[in-house]
């Protein structure tokens, strides 16, 4: 049914082949890139577009697209590392708070106070601490991502938890766990699959912005968001060296977006039957 | 001995005073028929006896243990006495577990028998409720409303309980569905012997399936009888007045008939009315209805009970349809 | 001559499953002053029925077929003006930030350019509802679920519909209260004359205000008469089966259909109850049978009807 819903639409699938696309290249990125990504060379430094580098060179040399290529692990990484630490965190969090009552008010006030810590302000505390690097974007996105997971599941806990399934679970002689673990979060998951789909590209713009502002990924390592902060020298001289990565994080966060609308769509058959 | 004792039940949610004092008993293998309109809470008595919602006050004994205040850890164990059917089956089953998974889910919480014995017991009650063994790899979405019904019903019965309350089992189905389901519901009854708490606004059913009924009006009894008795003779002016309101599938008898048509609505448990909780509707109500409640007390020679200043020790009442 | 004369009717839906052959085909009237009773259990066809009969169908389906209002095709504009509807369920079809008198008022500008306190008030005093100076100000919320479904019905007709078409109008309501609102639909008939065409399962609700009888299974309509030649002398299974599962006391077990109705994907030859039918035989598999009289005089689509010589 699901399936079948995201076949037939033409949007999603792209999304969705997109998606695939990117996912395979960052994976595979030592075979598919036609060059290592710290291959310098001198005497091409600069270089447009072409046939031997289709993204053109950097300043030193070194062939835009296969950087893009690897760039793409760390933004694949970080999305989904962060989206993982996010979900780890919140969905404990949700069930409690939309399952008892009496721990509703705490929680949701941590949820409020975090969403109202500026993100960026955490990542430098962070990188202050932790030092810049790869895991550092991970854990500052995935915890700036905990409040929006945590409303996500509270909601459907507190939609769950009065259906007459859940209550023929207790009559039955279902513990809190039983209702918990078995019918209230495996009926969460279409819920939670649609928030991750909007979370990760997210967590892909924000490792960007990090890497960026030199919190995240540190270079020689390639990012994306390192590429873009190595074009601002030679905007004028090589703004292919800004077009390209960012043609490419548009590209795969539009993408994602679309797979995520379809989702969205395929698993919540009310929206989508108008 | 009665399987379910019900003692002065009290169930308030905040201001609205669902259930307000109601007592009542089922014997051993009788389905007692619980009626009433939106509002009488007799929903709300059917998930106070399961302990779904925490009691306010009173007592429930089934089968000898009140369970109306137990904590919930003690009262998991004695949840193998009796379970509950619930009114629509497509919310009731867990749309992402299979029909096998359902059905066993209270033997495998009430650790009753091994995997094995368990998918045994499943077939047998697949067999029980007239569905096919193979259904229980199915999902709930896979059948249809009356075969989830069905599903539900075997649920109920697969921890063998010795009460079973069923909350409008038949009101989301079809006609020609409903009827299985009565016959159902009526089969497992006289072959298994459960006490039946028959929770329903349909009066067609229940004189159908009840050997006893008791009639609900925001929050209280208002009569309780044999059925043969409550349908040929309602004394209460609500019970006449609803069972005349009930249209019945026959055009002449329906177009002959005396029609009691109650002035207004049902008013609201928050503030229910003074005395009796009937009279400002009740086309017969005296002065004394509007000060003194009436207490539910036997009358006539049969010992049924009513809950009316009018109607005489000696069984006789007050006629509504002229 | 009738005042709503169906002919043919077939409505089709495209879905995400296939196509849905809704309603097969079918026809029937309703006079001036009657009161109609379309009966079925769902998947029937009679709620899309009635919906088509008002415009008020959803985007994907197709309807074919001739609706013929007093003789003449009604316009757009005729059909919202002369067929009005009533919901099953009131709550949701009220605009809950108005007034009710400032909705009932909405009604009579669109269609009449005017309303006054006292046409509203007059209104209101015609469903049944008591006070209705005071109600004219309340919102829906504070009313109860049969005064709201009254109100629904002063709005239904407050532009003087000559068929009033309610889907289900009592099955959500108490029986106390659905006696009510039945005699609201009763006392409309016999006051301004307005021809009722009732959606329903509840052949207690048939019995008690319906005129004639036309009962749907599975898209087609497969027998229709007068309301007590239907109780006495059903015709066609179907209807005798839907009889026969009413709970009755003194019965032990009640009658059951076996299976369910079916999803018509599209037009078939054979008789749409065949496979739950216990008087079934070769030719009701492979011959679709027609709408034509009984032994007990009036239209049955069965090839063996019951009643006649077994």
């Amino acid at each position: 049914m699901t399936v079948r819903r995201i076949l037939r639409n033409p949007l999603a699938m792209l999304g969705l082949v997109v998606v695939f696309v990117a996912t395979v290249a960052a994976l595979l990125a030592e075979f598919v890139a036609p060059f290592p990504f710290d291959q310098v060379n001198f005497s091409e430094p600069l270089r447009p577009p072409s046939g031997t580098h289709i993204f053109g060179t950097d300043s030193i040399g070194r062939d835009q697209l296969s950087r893009a290529i690897f760039g793409l692990r760390a933004s694949v990484t970080v999305g989904l590392l962060s989206v993982a630490l996010s979900l780890a965190v919140g969905v404990p969090l949700g069930l409690l708070a939309g399952f008892y009552g009496f721990l509703d008010p705490l929680v949701s006030r941590l949820t409020d106070t975090a969403l109202a810590f500026p993100f960026l302000v955490l990542a430098v505390g962070l990188a202050a601490i932790l030092g810049p690097s790869l895991s550092t974007a991970v854990i500052a996105i995935g915890i700036a991502q905990i409040p929006a997971v945590v409303r996500v599941m509270r909601s459907e806990t507190l939609r769950l938890r009065g259906m007459d399934f859940v209550a023929a679970a207790v009559a039955g002689g279902a513990g809190d766990a039983t209702v918990l673990l078995r019918h209230i979060l495996p009926n969460a998951v279409s819920a939670l699959i649609v928030q991750a789909t909007v979370a990760i590209p997210g967590a892909i713009i924000g490792e960007a912005v990090l890497s960026f502002l030199g919190l995240g990924v540190r270079p020689p390592t390639p990012s994306l968001g390192v590429m873009l902060a190595d074009a601002q020298t030679f905007v004028r001289d090589g703004p292919w060296m800004a077009v390209f990565p960012g043609l490419t994080i548009v590209v795969l966060t539009l993408a994602l977006n679309l797979l995520g609308d379809g989702l969205r769509d395929a698993l919540d058959p009310r929206e989508s039957r108008r | 001995m009665s399987v379910l004792e019900v003692v002065e039940l009290v169930k308030h949610f905040g201001p609205v005073r669902a259930v307000d004092g109601v007592s009542l008993h089922i014997d051993k293998g009788e389905v007692l028929g619980l009626v009433g309109e939106s509002g009488s809470g007799k929903t709300t008595l059917g998930r106070c006896v399961t302990r779904l919602v925490p009691v306010t006050s009173g007592q429930v004994w089934v089968n000898g243990n009140d369970i109306a205040h137990l904590s919930r850890r003690r009262l998991r164990p004695l949840r193998r006495d009796f379970n509950i059917v619930f009114q629509d089956p497509s919310s009731s089953l867990d749309p992402r577990m299979r029909v096998g998974d359902i059905i066993a889910e209270p033997l495998r919480l009430h650790r009753i028998g091994d995997r094995s014995t368990r998918r045994a017991r499943v077939a047998e009650l697949l067999g029980q409720v007239g569905l096919q063994a193979e259904m229980a790899r199915w999902y709930p979405h896979e059948l249809s409303g009356g075969q989830r019904q069905r599903v539900s019903v075997a649920r109920a019965l697969s921890a063998a309980p010795s009460l079973l309350v069923a909350d409008e089992p038949t009101s989301a189905l079809d006609v020609s569905v409903q009827a299985s389901v009565l016959n159902l519901i009526g089969r497992l009854q006289a072959e298994l012997g459960f006490a039946c708490l028959f929770v329903t606004h349909d009066l067609a059913a229940v004189e159908f399936l009840a050997q006893r009924v008791a009639v609900m009006y925001l929050g209280v009894l208002v009569e309780v009888a044999t059925r043969d008795e409550l349908f040929a003779g309602p004394r209460h002016p609500y019970t006449q007045a609803l069972l005349s309101a009930a249209p019945l599938p026959d055009p002449v008898a329906q177009r002959s008939r005396q029609r009691i048509v109650l002035s207004g609505e049902v008013p609201s448990p928050v503030d229910p009315p003074p005395g009796c909780r009937f009279h400002p509707r009740c086309p017969v109500a005296i002065d004394r209805c509007a000060v003194e409640v009436p207490a539910l007390r036997p009358v006539g020679p049969s010992g049924a009970l009513t809950a009316c200043h009018l109607v005489a020790d000696d069984g006789s009442a007050p006629r509504l349809a002229a | 001559m009738s005042l709503l004369e169906v002919q043919d009717l077939t409505v089709r839906f495209r879905t995400e499953e296939g196509p849905v052959l809704a309603v097969d085909e079918a026809s029937f009237s309703v006079a001036t002053r009657e009161v109609v009773a379309l009966v079925g259990e769902s998947g029937c066809g009679k709620s899309v029925t009635a919906l088509a009969l008002t415009d008020l169908l959803p985007r994907n389906a197709s309807v074919a077929g001739a609706i013929q209002l007093n003789g003449v095709r009604p316009s757009p504009r005729a059909r919202g003006r002369d067929i009005a509807y009533i919901f099953q369920e009131p709550m949701t079809s009220l605009n809950p930030v108005l007034t009710v008198g400032r909705q009932i008022g909405e009604v009579l500008k669109r269609h009449q350019g005017a309303s006054s306190r006292a046409r509203i008030i007059e209104l209101l005093e015609l469903v049944g509802i008591p006070l209705p100076g005071r109600r004219i100000g309340e919102y829906p919320h504070q009313l109860s679920g049969g005064m709201r479904q009254r109100v629904m019905i002063a709005m239904a007709v407050a532009c003087r519909p000559k068929l009033l078409v309610a889907d289900e109008p009592t099955t959500a309501l108490d029986v106390t209260v659905q006696a009510g609102i039945l005699d609201v639909l009763r006392n409309l008939r016999d006051e301004i004359g307005t021809a009722l065409l009732l959606i329903t399962h509840d052949l207690g609700v048939v019995a008690d205000i319906a005129d004639r009888v036309v009962v749907m299974y599975a898209g087609r309509v497969i027998e229709q008469a007068g309301v007590h030649r239907l109780f006495a002398h059903p015709t066609h299974p179907y209807t005798r089966g839907l009889l026969d599962a009413v709970p009755t006391p003194g019965r032990p077990v009640l009658k059951e259909i076996p299976g369910r109705v079916p999803v018509m994907r599209a037009t078939s030859d054979a008789c749409t109850f065949a496979d739950r039918c216990w008087r079934v035989t070769e030719q009701c598999r492979s011959v679709r049978p027609v709408l034509e009289p009984g032994p007990a005089g009036h239209p049955a689509r069965c090839w063996h009807p019951l009643g006649g010589k077994e």
